[in-house]
């Protein structure tokens, strides 16, 4: 399963996905691939997408997000507090969540 | 106090959500981004080129710390006569090869980049559409210097980026709509490769183009008028550079900035089109020495420190576990000026308290770095470091010298003085998520 996290420039989200990682490996997650990048690519990447989460420092942008990736994926803002204080298993789980929800 | 707050983000997330959503600007900024790391190599060799083998620069030279002379045991004429420094210049010219790639044709690079997005984004062929670009540009661009043939790298350069961004969009526009109308596409026979037929189905829309430019060029030197960049640039790159250049609109810009950003805004997204069309290219003036503008990309991203001076503060004075926790946390991401954990964290967005301080901190280093470069104490930000290089060295990269990293000292210690007071008023205020966990 692919979970993608999006920002302006990748950067502190990439934060966050070691922290997820970290998480996965814990639980026996193997065939999970949490990747972070910029929201300029996504159009590139969202075929390969399970879930889509959008870094709160660019939520002003989830209507771009969800109109590129179109109804292929669930999309969701992650809580600026979870973010903040990298919670990474809170953020996976409720991505997890998500996905099963479909 | 919530109420002003909540009427305020419904203001701002609609004006921010249609600029970062605007195809057109979202086009540009992409462009640029691409660009980016030839701008950062450049400016690696320019650092060697003019700070460390520059026979009389800061490392080589005897006003710096004179390793030339140390090497060579010998000084003045003598020096500068020697075979030693025969060889540095050999190696500043090979060096200066890459520099000018890196931005003496910024403008060229910025051409191919912008008509290539925007071509993705108008629906034409995107090597196309990027190569249309290109050769509009070079048609309007004087294709000879007194008798000979050739182009100026002048008309390349920094002066250019405007010019660059107009002929880019007026020729990515009108060439992706008219390969898009099916009337005038030439249609092949099926036996004809697939190649081939797409080679033959632009070729109206790019001789119309190019054509259409062609005319436009012969116009404009049949009335005797400079060339199209440099009337570009005087018209209005030259006005607008002027204008952003005042400390007021600095200021202003800042303000903007930081405003969003606390707000949980990516600011610096939203006010990006500002950052390219004026100081972007204040930043490749500075580089190539043809100019020496003091507000630049370097100088503002380098001011990105600030909020390392609100982990100092948490660290010294606060007595809230959950805010040393989280300073403790955003610390390692803030030593390369990723503020998120931080701002999103403690969290500064939305906290009424943090409000004047994380505005008041990078305009105090606005003006205090203006008057350190008007001044002469610090030398212009004039090479592009990557904006996560920590602070101290950010700014001494970016300036070839100390002084500019003692300018960003400056600035964490004068911003730790403006938080300090905020930290330890939320001491005396109960935190209410720490009960609830």
């Amino acid at each position: 399963m692919n979970i993608y996290l999006v920002c302006n420039a990748g950067m502190s989200t990439s934060i966050l996905v070691r922290k997820m990682q970290e998480v996965a490996e814990k639980q026996g997650l193997a065939d999970l691939k949490i990747e972070a990048f910029s929201v300029e690519i996504l159009d590139e990447k969202v075929n390969s997408a399970d879930v889509i989460l959008i870094g709160p420092q660019i939520r002003h942008m989830v209507n771009d997000v969800k109109k590129v990736v179109a109804g292929h994926c669930p999309v969701a803002v992650i809580d600026m507090r979870d973010y903040g204080m990298l919670k990474g298993q809170k953020i996976l789980d409720d991505a997890l969540k998500l996905v099963q929800n479909l | 106090m919530d109420t002003i707050v909540s009427k305020f983000e419904q203001i701002l997330m609609p004006i921010a959500a249609k600029i970062s959503s605007n195809k057109f600007l979202l086009a540009m900024r992409d462009s640029f981004s691409v660009v980016l790391p030839f701008m950062i190599v450049g400016s690696f060799f320019g650092i060697i080129e003019w700070v460390v083998i520059d026979p009389i620069g800061t490392v080589m030279g005897s006003d710096g710390l004179g390793l030339g002379q140390k090497i060579t045991g010998l000084s003045g004429d003598a020096y500068l006569g020697s075979s030693f420094v025969a060889v540095l210049k050999s190696l500043q010219g090979l060096c200066n090869l890459v520099v000018t790639i890196g931005f003496g044709v910024f403008s060229l690079f910025l051409v191919l980049a912008f008509s290539y997005r925007l071509g993705g984004i108008w629906g034409g062929d995107k090597f196309a559409t990027a190569l249309t670009g290109l050769g509009a540009f070079l048609i309007v661009t004087p294709q000879q210097i007194g008798k000979t043939s050739a182009f100026s790298l002048d008309y390349f350069g920094n002066k250019a980026v405007l010019a660059a961004l107009l002929v880019a969009t007026i020729s990515s526009w009108i060439f992706a709509n008219l390969s898009k109308n099916e009337k005038i596409k030439i249609n092949m026979p099926e036996t004809v490769p697939p190649a081939v037929a797409k080679s033959f189905a632009v070729l109206i829309p790019v001789f119309i183009t190019l054509g259409g430019f062609a005319v436009f060029a012969a116009v404009i030197s049949g009335y005797d008028l400079p060339p199209l960049n440099d009337l570009i640039y005087k018209a209005i790159q030259a006005p607008l550079m002027g204008f952003s250049q005042g400390i007021e609109f600095s200021l202003l810009y800042q303000f903007i900035v930081w405003f969003f950003w606390w707000f949980g805004i990516h600011g610096h997204n939203v006010t990006a089109a500002i950052q390219n069309t004026v100081y972007m290219p204040a930043q490749l003036a500075n580089q190539d020495g043809s100019a020496a503008y003091i507000f630049s990309n370097g100088f503002f991203e380098a001011g990105l420190m600030h909020v390392m001076s609100l982990v100092i503060a948490i660290f010294i004075f606060s007595k809230k576990e959950s805010w040393r926790a989280v300073a403790k946390l955003g610390a390692p991401a803030m030593l390369f000026n990723i503020q998120e954990p931080l701002a999103f964290g403690l969290p500064i967005v939305l906290n009424p308290l943090l409000l004047i301080p994380y505005i008041l901190a990078p305009l105090a280093n606005t003006i205090v770095g203006w008057l350190a470069i008007t001044a002469g104490l610090v030398p212009i930000f004039r090479f592009v470091v990557p904006w996560t290089m920590p602070l101290f060295f950010g700014a001494t990269i970016g300036t070839g010298s100390i002084a500019g990293g003692v300018l960003q000292l400056v600035w964490l210690v004068m911003d730790v003085f403006i938080y300090a007071p905020f930290v330890i008023a939320s001491n005396r205020i109960k935190d209410t998520e720490d009960t609830e966990e």
